[in-house]
């Protein structure tokens, strides 16, 4: 799909030409038009931004943290020297980033909430099992929650899964390497 | 001579009833997680690294090894018969070894490409027992500076000659250096970004970020798309393993160079297996008098990058074990858990402790003989693997997974902090954010600032002092030549901007 028939902006596919000596611009024509990058956000390169900023947001904040440390001199380096001049570079290169997503084409697989759902609770659910109920329900717990991550569900490969690991992370863990663990309970 | 009576040591320690045994677990999982596509060695080795805790360090570094180069092997064979890589460097494999198995000539596929890994293992093995004490030796008079700036090579190298943006590669070497800064600082004793917790204090676990990054993202993007073929085990048979004496000619000069290409890469500091498969398949088809053949199932197609692959896997060992620098991400996490056993590779690894250092490379060899062993005679175990379904293998590399992290600290912290970065993982790989560099990035973070606080600490400031020692003004040039080389990509995209913009606007 060519890029241009997918703008959100007031061009489209129909302006394009199909290059020569007139395409020849300096890169200075893009800075003296500033506002040329916002018109060429399309729906699918706003996720690509998106993430783009989180990187950004990260440095920053670890730029605003950073700062809060001893910075030291050149000679004898504090704890926040690095931290700081890590954080600005991460932020230059975010920016960086964003502007190159502007200029290339983005494509994405399939997006589906089920496995991120599912695979998450079922990890949230062995982490408050374990210490609380024991081996056994906190294995049963995380094996069959994540099997809905995966349709069709299969209740009795997943049950299979789930003794055989209970009977295998016992013998290897417990009694092998000695973790204190119970099987069933405190 | 020196070198045999050490390496006869390490034989000897090697051999050992222990160590065989351990040497044999690690390259048997190896291969299997190989075989399997959607676990990779990286996940693996950090999922094995808390069980090495009870383990004496060198059957520890034996095993850990062992599944480094044995997923290698094992890698092959679901690019093969499935059309789908085992691991990232196998990918190269699938565009000859498929055809093959088309052709109905798997069986030579899998036999050929497990001779060739033997190959280029041996090769850089031996390049390693020579090569590896005069490069100590030389190492012992590096710097502070020089550390650093091989570590800003191998991070640049890292990501740059990898897939996809540069930039972002960069980046996410930035995010994994500041989250190496989580902790204490060593040299000052203040707390960094630990939001004055206890569980971090003493800095992010790397088994928690390596699981999170490549074991619960890699399930939850293997569960967002597709499904895995299924492959007919009964194909494979003994006699069909035979190659015919022409796609042997075609097979030694190509596994070779292979050799050659991949210990080079290796040895490199932030260059993986992955480019050394690619490098080496390029350049076969450059020199093939017949290129068109490759894609159609060319013996030199197949042969060369698995050579490469091996080759390069050993010779990644180099540096780690000489310098202390890994290579890339698995090399990183082998790092990691070498000093949690308080190993500090280095140039003085191989003076201090000779046993373990020529130990660990006697087992490489022993290793790469039980490898052919595995490969060969067994393949048919490993084809029959692939019938695993995917709804059964995944909730038991979660159980894995989770029990893993938990047993390193007895804390749910770090399986909560695992599933977070799971799931940033997970973001990064669909933004295309290469986690690899984050992961190299985070473990040579703390290495790379200690040096860099030191080298001025001794240049009283002056930031010359990188510029104006030889070494390390060599490896900064190089960094200079690596970035410049990208930059072709930042021109070209300029370029096509402003072309587009151009013609929009007319």
């Amino acid at each position: 799909m060519s890029r241009s028939n997918k703008k959100l902006g007031p061009f489209n596919g129909k302006h394009r030409s199909t290059g020569g000596e007139g395409c020849q611009r300096p890169v200075g024509w893009a800075l003296r038009n500033p506002m040329w990058n916002m018109k060429a956000i399309t729906k699918e390169q706003l996720p690509d931004l998106v993430a783009c900023g989180l990187v950004g947001l990260f440095g920053l904040a670890a730029i605003w943290m950073g700062a809060s440390y001893p910075v030291g001199s050149v000679t004898r380096m504090g704890a926040g020297f690095f931290p700081v001049a890590i954080s600005a570079i991460v932020i230059g290169l975010a920016v960086a980033a964003a502007i190159e997503t502007l200029m290339s084409e983005t494509s994405r697989g399939t997006f589906k909430w089920r496995p991120l759902i599912f695979i998450s609770v079922a990890i949230l659910a062995w982490t408050q099992l374990i210490d609380t109920l024991g081996l056994i329900p906190s294995t049963f717990a995380l094996i069959l929650i994540s099997g809905l991550a995966k349709q069709p569900f299969r209740p009795v490969s997943l049950i299979l899964t789930a003794t055989f690991l209970s009977v295998a992370g016992y013998l290897v863990f417990v009694l092998g390497l000695h973790m204190p663990l119970t099987l069933l309970g405190r | 001579m020196d070198t045999l009576t050490n390496l006869g040591l390490g034989f000897q320690a090697a051999l050992s009833f222990e160590n065989l045994l351990f040497c044999l677990f690690g390259v048997s999982l190896g291969t299997f997680v190989g075989v399997l596509p959607g676990i990779g060695a990286l996940a693996t080795i950090s999922m094995c690294l808390p069980l090495t805790f009870y383990l004496a360090p060198m059957p520890a570094m034996i095993m850990l090894a062992g599944i480094f180069y044995g997923a290698q092997y094992g890698s092959s064979t679901a690019s093969i018969l499935l059309n789908l890589p085992g691991s990232a460097p196998a990918a190269i494999t699938c565009l000859d070894g498929y055809p093959m198995a088309q052709q109905g000539r798997a069986g030579v596929a899998l036999f050929l490409t497990t001779i060739a890994s033997f190959v280029g293992g041996s090769f850089s093995i031996i390049l390693m027992i020579g090569f590896a004490p005069i490069l100590a030796s030389f190492a012992i008079s590096f710097s502070s500076a020089d550390y650093f700036s091989i570590m800003i090579l191998a991070l640049v190298a890292a990501s740059t000659l990898s897939n996809g943006s540069f930039i972002k590669g960069i980046a996410m070497v930035g995010v994994g250096l500041l989250l190496g800064m989580v902790g204490t600082d060593i040299s000052s004793g203040v707390a960094r970004y630990t939001f004055g917790t206890v569980e971090i204090s003493d800095g992010i676990s790397l088994i928690a970020l390596a699981m999170g990054l490549f074991g619960v993202s890699e399930i939850l993007s293997n569960l967002m798309h597709g499904e895995h073929a299924v492959v007919d085990a009964r194909a494979i048979t003994f006699k069909s393993l035979i190659p015919t004496r022409q796609d042997m000619r075609e097979f030694w000069p190509a596994a070779g160079r292979g050799s050659v290409i991949g210990a080079i890469v290796g040895m490199l500091p932030g260059t993986g297996p992955t480019i050394a498969t690619f490098m080496s398949y390029s350049a076969e088809k450059r020199l093939s008098k017949n290129p068109e053949k490759f894609g159609k199932g060319a013996i030199e197609g197949i042969s060369s990058p698995e050579a490469a692959n091996n080759s390069s896997v050993q010779a990644a060992f180099i540096p780690t074990l000489t310098l202390g620098i890994p290579g890339d991400a698995i090399m990183a996490v082998m790092l990691g858990g070498m000093l949690i056993h308080g190993i500090t590779p280095g140039p003085q690894l191989i003076v201090d402790n000779p046993v373990l250092f020529w130990g660990v490379i006697a087992s490489f060899w022993l290793g790469n003989i039980f490898l052919l062993i595995l490969n060969i005679p067994l393949i048919g175990v490993w084809v029959r693997l692939l019938t695993v379904p995917y709804h059964v293998l995944y909730p038991a590399m979660l159980f894995f997974i989770c029990i893993g992290v938990y047993s390193v600290n007895n804390s749910t912290f770090d399986v909560l902090l695992t599933l977070m970065f799971g799931v940033i993982g997970f973001g990064m790989m669909r933004f295309n954010f290469p986690a690899a560099p984050l992961l190299l990035g985070f473990v040579l973070g703390p290495l790379l600032e200690e040096n860099f606080r030191r080298a001025l600490v001794l240049s009283h400031g002056d930031l010359g002092v990188f510029v104006s020692r030889p070494v390390s003004l060599v490896f900064l040039v190089l960094t200079l030549i690596i970035l410049l080389a990208s930059v072709p990509q930042i021109r070209g995209g300029l370029t096509r901007l402003i072309r587009g913009r151009d013609a929009i606007n007319e």
